[in-house]
């Protein structure tokens, strides 16, 4: 795919910025689905979109130096990247517990585990992606790094608010025997990737593709609501959602060079 | 009932099955213009061709179709454990997944046309979005819907061991990789560009001409599918039942020939090769017809 | 422990492999620009792939299979390499219908003079500005081997995974993730289109592979570790 994207568009926030917020209200998302199973959709779900957003933020950075390959291959291998490191931290601390007799309170601990092996995982994959592949874009690590985080903090970040709980029982009996860790891989991708993918052009303004990154954080937090079957989430998100995505419309209409309403093409000016 | 027969049966089922959502598959995506071809209806306003296509850039096609399917069966899932009964379930989760469809769709719409609207004068036309969005979703919900079966029929007749979702997600994955193998290269290398003769690849010169004449009146995405839907669709539909329905249908004859494992394993293995074989053997024929047919290019 | 460790690094070396071999031509290929299917590689290579997954995972649910038998693990990987290869022969010869019936192009190979298995000319046959159209057969052939190394790859990761003692569930979606990995590395290392092992592109493989290599090894490290607790 050759479109590459439009440039370096100015940015509302430094990139940075946004990754570390992120990663914090997804992190305090789990720990709140994990002691109030009660509200773990409502805020759980709610928290983990911070994750995708941050993720949309990041793949918008690096995808407009144009990958070759279109934007999505790289949502797609920073949530290939996050399912095994979500999968791998939980289970770790288990086998850490079990075999060498740590407390159990290294459990409380799953989320930064999980952290810190996404980001293991995504500097070494991201380092070979430029040796020995040979990709020419200066901030391939960096991305791959952060894109490997975003992408694990948001399938655990879901499957926590799902499960109700980041406990190896609760995830592997609640998210992964059920499938549902294979909706959060794909959801919580394509939130990943979809902004700047939908946004992109000359025109792009980071404003938008904030405000789409957002609609599809909270667009995913529904789909779980409902697979949940829990309504107050539903009812919630989707309200949220409509807030967001209608000021998404409503930008795009304000920044679009006309709106027509009737099939006429515009006169050429010759 | 003989177990055998019951399960191809399931297969019969979830072929045709499979076979109606790759051909909806490909309408819908045709539709929407999305997947590759769909750089071409980027490219338009950049080479002069303000247009009225939809520009529905959500991933690839295998990307956005496991989105799809994944939370059609999330939901289905989540309502099967309830005690709903299996079609309810199955057509609340695609709705469910109907509506993402939209939400995505129009997103992508907006974002790629605003994107490039200020530089090239490519106006928003909002009844192009209101027009497609129903054919759209509804196109979409039709191949949700026959993936999300056939999904369901995997696990719960024909031994898959994966839980519902995740056969979903990789059903999705597969039905959109072989809508936009197959089926797209209709819509991109010759829908797109009608004005130019029949019978050639398009020249890299050309691309981004794309045509925004219809047969009658200015060209939107639904005449683009009525012309694919002459061939394009239903050889997508075909290429994905076929897919599903050899692949059983393979194990089923080890299993009525066969006597123990090994042997059952080995002779479905063997039909499947020859099936590929056969493929192979066609596809040659398919290329030599063609050289006989169009012949070399002599002016050169 | 060390037997599966070896398999996950076979496998994402395999499947890497693999995506090099099956005839992508991207974006270009679905205008009859570039030889080659019109898709991208990674989202071709993981229908494929995991059909042939699937297929694999059928085979090794089956009651009486012995994943310490070779024989039996023989019989898996075969299974999900006629898995795939159905897949990709399927796709490839309804898309050449299309190309030759509905776009009226000859199949023809652009990195190519004569085509090394059915000795065809293939220059003359190609439309003037373009690089080349649909699948000619050492395309087709490179495909399927392609599809058989991706089923084996992938059948092979996951019969790793199970031998760890995981559930399938676990094992599947693992599987599923460490393909889109290696599919993508492979992906990157071909920037995007490759028409099959006789394009020039084919010559880096190595890279792809020691990356896979690399990054399966200290994935299969990680899931290793996890699974001594499971």
């Amino acid at each position: 795919m050759s479109h590459g994207g439009g440039g370096h568009a100015a940015e509302l926030y430094p990139e940075n910025q946004v990754i570390v917020i992120g990663a914090i209200l997804a992190i305090v998302g789990m720990y709140i689905s994990q002691f109030f199973p009660q509200v773990s959709m409502l805020l759980g779900g709610l928290l983990a979109s911070g994750a995708t957003v941050a993720g949309a933020n990041t793949t918008r950075r690096v995808a407009a130096y144009g990958l070759g390959t279109g934007v999505p291959s790289i949502g797609m291998v920073s949530l290939g990247l996050g399912a095994i490191s979500t999968l791998a931290g939980v289970l770790l601390a288990g086998v850490a517990i079990s075999q060498f007799n740590l407390p159990k309170e290294l459990l409380y601990g799953i989320p930064i585990i999980v952290t810190v092996v996404s980001i293991v995982l995504g500097y070494i994959v991201g380092k070979l992606t430029v040796n020995p592949i040979g990709m020419k874009i200066p901030i391939m690590v960096e991305s791959m790094t952060k894109l490997s985080l975003m992408g694990a903090l948001s399938i655990l970040g879901f499957c926590a608010a799902y499960a109700g709980g980041f406990y190896p029982d609760t995830i592997i009996e609640g998210t992964v025997k059920n499938g549902v860790i294979g909706l959060a891989f794909i959801a919580a991708g394509m939130a990943i990737l979809h902004p700047f993918n939908a946004c992109l052009g000359p025109n792009e303004s980071h404003k938008r593709t904030l405000l789409l990154a957002i609609a599809c954080g909270f667009i995913t937090w529904f789909m779980f609501s409902i697979a949940k079957l829990d309504i107050v989430s539903s009812v919630a998100s989707i309200l949220l959602w409509g807030i967001v995505y209608r000021e998404f419309v409503k930008q795009s209409l304000k920044d679009a060079c006309s709106v027509l309403y009737t099939p006429e093409l515009p006169k050429k000016e010759m | 009932m003989d177990p055998t027969l019951l399960v191809l049966g399931a297969l019969a089922l979830s072929g045709a099955a499979a076979t109606v959502a790759g051909c909806a598959e490909d309408l819908e995506s045709d539709v929407g213009s999305q997947s590759n071809p769909n750089s071409q209806v980027q490219l338009g306003p950049q080479m002069g061709n303000i247009h009225r296509y939809f520009n529905k850039a959500i991933s690839g096609e295998p990307v956005s179709y496991g989105l799809y399917v994944a939370a059609a069966g999330a939901v289905a899932w989540a309502l099967l454990n309830m005690g709903l009964n299996v079609p309810i379930a199955l057509i609340i989760g695609s709705g469910i997944a109907a509506f993402v469809h939209g939400a995505y769709s129009v997103s992508s719409y907006l974002g790629r046309i605003v994107g490039q609207s200020q530089n090239f004068g490519q106006p928003v036309y909002m009844d192009v979005v209101l027009s497609h969005l129903g054919p759209i979703v509804g196109h979409g919900f039709i191949a949700v819907f026959c993936m999300l079966l056939a999904a369901y029929l995997a696990t719960s007749v024909l031994g898959n061991p994966f839980p519902l979702p995740l056969v979903a997600l990789i059903f999705g994955i597969t039905v959109g990789a072989i809508g936009s193998s197959t089926g797209d290269v209709h819509y991109g290398a010759e829908r797109e560009y009608q004005k130019y003769p029949f019978g050639g690849g398009v020249p890299v010169a050309n691309q981004g001409d794309i045509d925004i004449k219809a047969e009658y009146g200015i060209r939107n995405g639904m005449d683009s599918s009525y012309f694919c839907s002459k061939l394009g669709g239903p050889l997508t539909g075909l290429t994905f039942g076929l897919i599903i329905f050899l692949d059983g249908w393979r194990g089923i004859i080890g299993e009525i020939v066969g006597g123990d494992l090994v042997s059952k394993s080995i002779i479905a293995i063997v039909v499947g090769i020859v099936i590929v074989a056969i493929a192979a053997y066609l596809n040659r024929m398919v290329e030599v017809y063609a050289r006989k047919k169009y012949g070399p290019y002599t002016d050169r | 422990m060390a037997i599966p460790l070896v398999e996950i690094t076979l496998a994402g070396a395999i499947i890497n492999a693999s995506v090099h071999f099956v005839p992508v031509g991207g974006a270009p290929a679905a205008m009859a620009t570039s030889t080659g299917v019109g898709t991208g590689t990674t989202q071709l290579a993981a229908g494929a792939g995991f059909t042939g997954l699937m297929a694999a995972a059928i085979m090794a649910s089956q009651k009486g299979i012995d994943l310490s038998n070779p024989i039996h693990l023989a019989i898996i990987l075969l299974s999900g390499a006629v898995g795939s290869m159905i897949m990709l022969a399927l796709t490839m010869l309804l898309g050449q219908l299309i190309y030759v019936f509905g776009v009226g192009v000859v199949p023809a190979a652009d990195k190519c003079e004569k085509d090394p298995i059915t000795g065809d000319y293939q220059k003359s046959y190609i439309t003037p500005g373009t690089t080349g159209h649909a699948v000619p057969t050492v395309c087709f052939i490179s495909g399927l081997m392609g599809a058989a190394l991706g089923g084996i790859g992938g059948g092979l990761a996951y019969i790793a995974l199970k031998q760890l003692g995981f559930t399938s569930e676990v094992a599947g979606i693992i599987a599923v993730g460490f393909f889109f990995m290696n599919a993508v590395l492979a992906s990157y290392n071909i920037g995007g289109t490759i028409e099959g092992f006789h394009d020039p592109k084919f010559k880096k493989i190595p890279n792809g592979i020691i990356a896979s290599f690399i990054a399966s090894l200290l994935t299969g490290v990680i899931v290793v570790g996890m699974s001594i607790g499971a």
